[in-house]
């Protein structure tokens, strides 16, 4: 127990949990746009994998790394453009579509991989390129800072910038707004002269990069290899923080860093003797989080639905007397 | 009429298949040097030997289970997608009977399978009474409950029915069965048992529960418009909770008929997919659980099918996943049902209500962000 409790009280742990956040937290972000925007996006994990079997793939015949991670992306958000392609032209289901997208990744890769490389394991006999670990000028002195910030992932960089991103172009551009709005009420929306297609689309497409970057900095992070199925429910964990996080960017990036902790405690828990047995459990806090999540955010709603309910009765009410069919036009 | 909506139905099905075929069948010329004895090995492996045909029936029968859990639930209009770790855990609960339980292998089958439809149904309960009371949505809680559910599986197996320096994963046989360790089979020298029998009996199960039982009528109107359903008197939270307990039930018997018919002990991982295969056979019998047992047993040849392709040719079996999404893709896109509409029929409408889009995934998702705004 000790052991444990030394163990997450260190620099390189708090450092791990940012890095195992990160390919939680990407597609988390682009669950969210899609979710705002009615639409929700069950095939993130497909999306993810999908990326990080090209990215190592290209950057071998590329020679370079940025190449491969481009690769890897564009695939993502093909096949997000796809995904939107059936649900919003051909009417099907996003999430039995989603799903679709899922099985066929899993599927894909590994088929390809075994023609391109006869394994069906890794692309570990392949000479891939990674993406760079950065370390930040100034910080990289302070001692702890050091430790912690300094010396990450570029992706995982890339991914903390993204909540601000995404934070702005949701509530500060008018494309944000189209968004919120189709999600809100897609026939309102549609009245107001937004293209609720065009505005999904582009949610999907956005996701898509998003869930593209997550699944590439699996292949050419850390590790440097893609493995089959190596996204393991990632995506779907992705969902739950959007929910848990009150489907809002920052909250969902907290959510994300929740997971994140919850998974480094059990890869902490792994090598230590007593524990390493219930290391399996703690894999599935995130899980039972979400669970509980889902239910107190269903709550929540309900709740504020009820206020609001109540507020349009009160204002009614009180209009009532002067103008009596106008009033609520204005809000 | 009605015979002409199901006809329309089924030339519907047929055709996306083809297409998938088709496609499969394009993706096999372009990767393998010896498409021709793919195709062959593709589309005949299944039956090429005793084995083969156990092994095609036996992958049915699972699919008939899940494909039934399925179906039920989207008939309801739930997304649950539960399945594989209501499976898991049945087939747990069932291989605990099976090495703990005294009497005879009868007794201790019929135990066994009753316990796992137990464990399914309560596992199943959760989602249910989530998303019945709290308005949880089902489809992230069931994938979490999935995850879950194949920790608790595979720890309970390491921690307490592995024997102790065993160097595989998997319990003890089940000695109460005899030589093989599994229930007696139907045919001789095939893995093919009673759960064949049950898988039937669970497929008239559900269509008796859906088209005559009160309880089964407010299911589908409950799937048809939730709104609707609880005007009319229906108790639609515990139509929607029950029909998500009772899908998980027959996804237990699935892994009891793993674990007791095929595997003879409890493994290591006893599904690949099960659960969600369950859906590609729910949308191919377009949620009609009748439907259900000829649409699993064509889907169970094709991936036996593309096993034997998979180990005999130069084309790997992950070809069924590619398939499998094509035909999911195909089936749920609405618009192909109104070419064909258009092309078959001229102006009339078919009967029947599209049941492969319910709406209240989305509903979930259209929620105001903004309390305070």
């Amino acid at each position: 127990m000790q052991e444990a409790l030394k163990a997450i009280f260190t620099f390189t742990f708090i450092a791990s949990v940012f890095r195992i956040t990160t390919p939680i937290l990407l597609p988390a972000l682009g669950g969210l746009l899609t979710d705002l925007g009615g639409s929700i996006n069950v095939a993130l994990e497909g999306m993810m994998l999908l990326a990080a079997f090209t990215g190592p793939l290209v950057s071998n015949r590329a020679h370079s790394g940025f190449v491969g991670m481009l690769a890897g992306v564009l695939v993502a958000m093909l096949s997000a453009a796809l995904l939107a392609f059936v649900h919003l032209n051909l009417g099907a289901d996003i999430v039995l579509a989603g799903l679709a997208l899922n099985i066929f990744a899993s599927g894909a890769t590994v088929f390809l991989l075994f023609k391109i490389l006869h394994d069906k394991g890794s692309t570990s006999t392949l000479d891939t390129k990674k993406l760079p670990f950065w370390d930040i000028p100034l910080l990289d002195r302070i001692p702890g800072v050091r430790q912690i910030i300094s010396g990450q992932h570029v992706l995982t960089y890339t991914a903390f910038v993204m909540i601000f991103v995404v934070a702005f172009y949701l509530y500060r551009t008018k494309w944000g707004l189209r968004l919120r709005a189709v999600g809100e009420n897609a026939e309102a929306a549609a009245t107001a002269g937004i293209s609720v297609v065009r505005t999904r689309y582009s949610a999907l497409i956005l996701s898509g990069l998003l869930a593209g970057l997550g699944g590439v900095f699996l292949s050419m992070g850390q590790n440097g290899q893609f493995v089959r199925d190596m996204t393991a429910g990632r995506g779907f964990i992705a969902l739950g923080a959007v929910l848990l996080g009150g489907r809002t960017p920052y909250g969902t990036a907290l959510a994300a860093l929740l997971f994140g902790a919850a998974d480094a405690l059990a890869n902490q828990l792994k090598p230590v003797g007593a524990l390493q047995d219930y290391a399996q459990l703690v894999s599935v806090i995130p899980n039972v989080i979400t669970i509980v999540a889902l239910v107190v955010y269903a709550q929540r709603r309900k709740s504020q639905q009820a206020s609001r309910a109540r507020h349009y009765r009160e204002q009614q009410a009180l209009a009532e007397p002067t103008a009596p069919l106008l009033s609520t036009e204005g809000d | 009429m009605r015979q002409r909506a199901v006809l329309l139905e089924v030339a519907r099905v047929v055709m996306i298949v083809a297409i998938a075929l088709a496609i499969s069948f394009l993706v096999i010329l372009v990767v393998s040097k010896q498409p021709s004895e793919a195709f062959k090995q593709f589309v005949t492996g299944a039956a090429g030997s005793r084995n083969r045909v156990s092994n095609w029936l036996v992958q049915a029968t699972t699919m008939t289970f899940t494909g039934l859990a399925v179906a039920l639930v989207f008939q309801a209009r739930q997304f649950s997608l539960g399945a594989e770790g209501q499976l898991y855990l049945g087939a747990l609960m069932a291989g605990v009977m099976a090495l703990h339980t005294p009497g005879n292998a009868v007794i201790v089958a019929t135990v066994a399978i009753i316990v796992a439809i137990i464990t399914g149904f309560l596992f199943g309960l959760i989602p249910g009474y989530l998303k019945a009371y709290f308005g949880a949505n089902e489809i992230v809680s069931t994938l979490m409950l999935n995850a879950i559910a194949t920790a608790v599986y595979a720890f309970v197996l390491v921690q307490f029915l592995k024997p102790p320096r065993a160097g595989t994963n998997e319990s003890k046989p089940f000695a109460i069965f005899g030589d093989t360790n599994r229930l007696h089979p139907l045919i001789a020298d095939t893995q093919i048992s009673v759960t064949a029998l049950l898988a039937i009996a669970a497929a008239i199960f559900v269509h008796v529960l859906l088209y005559r039982t009160t309880f089964g009528y407010g299911l589908r109107m409950s799937g048809f418009n939730l709104r609707f359903a609880e005007y009319g008197g229906v108790n639609t939270r515990r139509t929607v909770m029950l029909a998500m307990a009772i899908s998980g039930g027959i996804a237990g018997i699935a892994g009891a008929g793993l674990v007791l018919g095929t595997f003879g002990r409890v493994n290591a991982a006893p599904s690949a997919g099960y659960g969600f295969d369950g859906i590609v056979v729910a949308l191919l019998a377009r949620n009609f659980p009748l439907a259900v047992i000829p649409a699993a047993l064509f889907y169970s040849y094709l991936r036996v099918g593309a096993d034997v392709m998979g180990q005999n040719t130069d084309v790997p079996f992950e070809m069924a996943n590619v398939i499998q999404a094509i035909i999911i893709l195909l089936i749920t896109a609405e618009a192909l049902t109104r070419w064909l509409r258009r092309r078959r029929s001229g102006e009339d409408e078919p009967e029947l209500p599209p049941m492969s889009a319910p709406e209240t995934i989305t509903s979930t998702a259209t929620v105001p962000t903004e309390a305070a705004g």
